[in-house]
């Protein structure tokens, strides 16, 4: 397809605006780091191949994470990974709930905030886990606890940092 | 809300409390966007066809279908934002659509025929689709005049009955005066199906043969309830005809004409903006009595899109108001509907909505 300069401006402008929101949607169906990438320009390739209208708005977000969601599906069934995931309309419902007007942004910004709180171990061991990538057992040997205990951590300061996130966007 | 049990609840939660930390631990990501043009410009092939993407897009159908009538006048309605916001400011800066192919001449017939044939489209109980259809349709006129003739051989064919979309909603909110030879021949076959919305659209485009007949239904209107020819009135009035503004002034002034269709603000949003057009000031408070009133109505039977629909009325009027040159009577719908649809894409909050009404009352 040829493309003007014009045109590769409005699309380039359109994946910046939605790439952050359609990797985190990814994310929250469980699909993993290394396909995200491919998911999402294969996403704005078909979107854009269809000759739909697209823009910054909550209707083009709609078709993202619908094309996003089919797309991801049939990599896992050629991955051999088959499990259903959960209900589509309790996936989209509880995203759109998450996500609200923003893309996710102010609860982004609500969990930064929320994270400056928190000390000690939790601190410890969200930084290993979700930040180095190491293992659970990892993590245990490393502070000398289980790995049974190192879950509870991270269970437990998930729910912590649920209950800061809603109070701060509630405010 | 569909039902949720709280492990379910939790459990997403959860996973939505996980990628929110992956994505703040993560090294930032790569911008995709000059791979998605690469890919394009080199002719990636799409991983889905335009047809696959439209299935995947359409809503599954629910239940029994709704009538025709219903889903075809809203269908056409919204049909035209897409072709008319190619040609018109958009209201807030943001990146114009994207077109990134002309429409195919076989896709012109398809949707001809799918449209406009009637019994060819296929059940569906999704405005959507016929939505998408129409906005690719007027695109495809947009881009090829030629192909109008083929239009009105469509829209003028004898038997309509059935057909998705009746011609004349389709025809009147595009705002193009080649729009008026297809409406001209089937006013000489049905004046009947003409209704006070189109008559005032297709006067807008400058027709002298339509202006007089909103005039003749304006001097002939009768006091009903819901019947008073408001848009006929407004187009009239802004064109500095009296008996258009008599009529909107006692449209707003006695709320009998009004109240029985409350919940369509577009008859009160045209004449509101008519009348505080031609400076009639008072105009503006009684429109904000009608909206308050409505708005707490809707809030205290829980009906919450209602209720954001009229404040998004009420944001429409402003807007208008600040740029007067923008406002077209066949784009009223469209542009309540646009606003609705956004907010029924996110969650609506009886709160907000509620300090949104204390706002509007200030």
């Amino acid at each position: 397809m040829k493309l003007d300069s014009a045109q590769a401006g409005r699309i380039e402008a359109l994946v910046r605006h939605h790439q952050g929101s359609l990797r985190g949607y990814l994310a929250f169906l469980g699909c993993p780091r290394d396909w995200r990438d491919d998911v999402v320009q294969d996403t704005f390739l078909a979107l854009l191949g269809a000759r739909l209208e697209l823009g910054p708005d909550a209707a083009t977000s709609g078709y993202l994470r619908t094309v996003a969601r089919h797309l991801f599906l049939k990599r896992r069934e050629r991955a051999g990974r088959g499990a259903p995931l959960d209900d589509p309309a309790l996936l989209e419902e509880a995203w759109t709930a998450f996500a609200a007007e923003d893309g996710g942004d102010g609860t982004a910004e609500a969990l930064r905030e929320c994270l400056a709180l928190l000390e000690g171990r939790p601190a410890e061991v969200l930084r290993r886990h979700y930040g180095a990538g190491e293992a659970l057992v990892t993590i245990g040997s490393a502070l000398g606890l289980e790995v049974a205990s190192v879950k509870s951590v991270l269970l437990r300061t998930r729910t912590r940092l649920r209950d800061c996130i809603e109070r701060r966007r509630a405010r | 809300m569909s039902p949720r049990n709280e492990p379910e609840e939790r459990a997403l939660d959860d996973r939505l409390i996980d990628q929110a930390l992956e994505r703040h631990f993560a090294a930032p990501p790569k911008d995709l966007a000059p791979r998605v043009v690469a890919a394009l410009a080199a002719g990636t092939p799409a991983p889905l066809t335009p047809d696959e993407v439209a299935r995947l897009l359409a809503p599954p159908a629910r239940g029994r279908a709704r009538p025709w009538l219903v889903l075809t006048a809203a269908a056409a309605l919204v049909a035209a934002l897409f072709w008319l916001q190619r040609n018109e400011p958009p209201p807030e800066p943001a990146p114009p659509p994207l077109v990134l192919a002309p429409v195919p001449e076989a896709r012109f017939e398809a949707l001809l025929t799918a449209l406009f044939e009637p019994g060819a489209h296929p059940p569906t109980e999704d405005p959507g689709l016929i939505v998408r259809e129409l906005g690719e349709l007027a695109r495809a006129l947009a881009e090829e005049p030629a192909r109008w003739p083929r239009l009105d051989t469509a829209l003028l064919a004898p038997e309509r009955a059935g057909a998705a979309v009746a011609p004349l909603d389709f025809l009147h909110v595009l705002t193009d005066p080649r729009a008026l030879a297809p409406a001209r021949a089937l006013w000489q076959r049905d004046p009947g199906a003409f209704a006070d919305i189109h008559l005032a659209s297709f006067a807008e485009l400058g027709d002298a043969d339509f202006r007089a007949e909103a005039e003749a239904l304006v001097a002939n209107a009768e006091r009903e309830p819901c019947s008073a020819p408001v848009f006929s009135a407004a187009y009239l009035a802004l064109h500095g005809d009296a008996r258009g503004t008599a009529l909107l002034d006692s449209a707003l002034l006695d709320s009998a004409l009004l109240t029985p269709c409350p919940d369509d603000p577009a008859r009160a949003l045209a004449a509101t903006f008519a009348l505080l057009a031609l400076g009639a000031s008072d105009a503006d408070a009684r429109w904000l009595t009608l909206v308050r009133t409505t708005v707490e109505d809707h809030l205290a039977r829980g009906r919450r899109l209602r209720a954001a629909a009229w404040l998004e009325a009420d944001a429409a009027l402003r807007a208008w108001c600040a740029a007067p040159e923008t406002f077209r009577l066949a784009r009223l719908h469209l542009e309540l509907l646009e606003r609705e649809e956004r907010r029924r894409a996110t969650p609506l909050d009886a709160d907000a909505l509620a300090r949104e009404l204390a706002a509007l009352k200030r």
